[in-house]
């Protein structure tokens, strides 16, 4: 509650010509956003591109003269933008999600050297991490993005159903779908990790 | 890692191990470019709107001259329309069966 009091301060004062207040949002939430749209669209270099749209884009609205603050958090706000900025591109790219792997260079994974350990453990996390994106990305989009909101960002249900736009109930059929199909498709992997 | 499928906390756990690569260093400056790319090609439109709700002296001002501009211009027509008019009674009167004619002769004020 309070970080969205100051989230909102934040807004007045970007509305009223503060670029350090924009700097500060973008602080907060800047690796949340961009965490969330990787995990739809598992690319790096795209998901960061998109991350930076979600943000002009916001700041372009917070500039609007009839923009009005909405009743939800301003977190929740992001990621409305940033779930309409990855479905956008996922649309326009008119291919399965799964396409982005083709073009996945080796660098644009969220695993590298620095992460420590053997280079086996490096392989076997990687492996993993692939595994796991893939199911994610057989997940149909409002399923996945659901689950994503739920199980990375601790988004509760009512806050998932003002992004998804949604009811509730539909959220947690969503995840619950999107849990029992990966739990079928992870059962594999998760037994021979 | 070993997994009970069954278990959601289990599920959860191996869930998290897919990590999120951190922003890049200069994300923020990244943004701050498009935002500037952004503004510095929107519609001439746009900017002139912009600058209107920023200052609206400056906006009724232009108002007015284009509204003087306007009524004088429609002036200038209406005038030019009266030997128009005169012309328009004419073919009323030649063609009075006509529904033209008829709505001719109306206009110019005088009965078919």
């Amino acid at each position: 509650m309070v970080q969205d009091e100051q989230d909102r301060e934040w807004l007045a004062r970007i509305r009223a010509g503060d670029d350090h207040a924009f700097d500060a949002l973008m602080d907060r939430y800047q690796r949340p956003v961009l965490a969330f749209i990787f995990r739809m669209v598992p690319d790096a270099a795209a998901a960061e591109d998109m991350a930076q749209e979600t943000f002009v884009k916001a700041y372009r609205a917070i500039q609007r003269k009839r923009f009005r603050p909405t009743k939800a958090a301003v977190s929740t706000w992001l990621f409305q933008i940033a779930r309409n900025v990855a479905r956008d591109a996922l649309r326009k790219a008119k291919r399965k999600p799964l396409a982005f792997f083709d073009q996945m260079p080796e660098g644009s994974s969220a695993f590298s050297a620095q992460d420590g350990g053997s280079p086996a453990e490096h392989a076997a996390a990687h492996e993993l991490q692939q595994i796991i994106s893939q199911a994610l990305q057989r997940l149909p989009a409002d399923q996945r993005s659901a689950l994503i909101l739920s199980v990375y960002h601790e988004c509760s249900q009512a806050e998932i159903a003002a992004i998804l736009r949604c009811s509730i109930k539909s959220v947690e059929s969503r995840i619950y779908r999107a849990r029992n199909k990966l739990d079928a498709w992870l059962r594999p992997a998760g037994g021979g990790v | 890692m070993k997994m009970d499928t069954h278990d959601r906390s289990g599920l959860d756990g191996l869930l998290q191990a897919h990590q999120a690569p951190a922003p890049r260093g200069n994300f923020q400056q990244h943004v701050w470019r498009r935002i500037r790319l952004r503004a510095a090609a929107a519609p001439t439109y746009q900017r002139v709107w912009g600058r209107m709700q920023a200052q609206p002296v400056v906006a009724y001002a232009l108002l007015l001259v284009l509204v003087g501009v306007a009524g004088s211009t429609l002036g200038a027509r209406v005038n030019r329309k009266d030997s128009s008019l005169d012309f328009a009674r004419r073919v009323a009167v030649l063609q009075p069966p006509t529904l033209a004619g008829s709505y001719l002769g109306l206009y110019a004020g005088g009965s078919p």
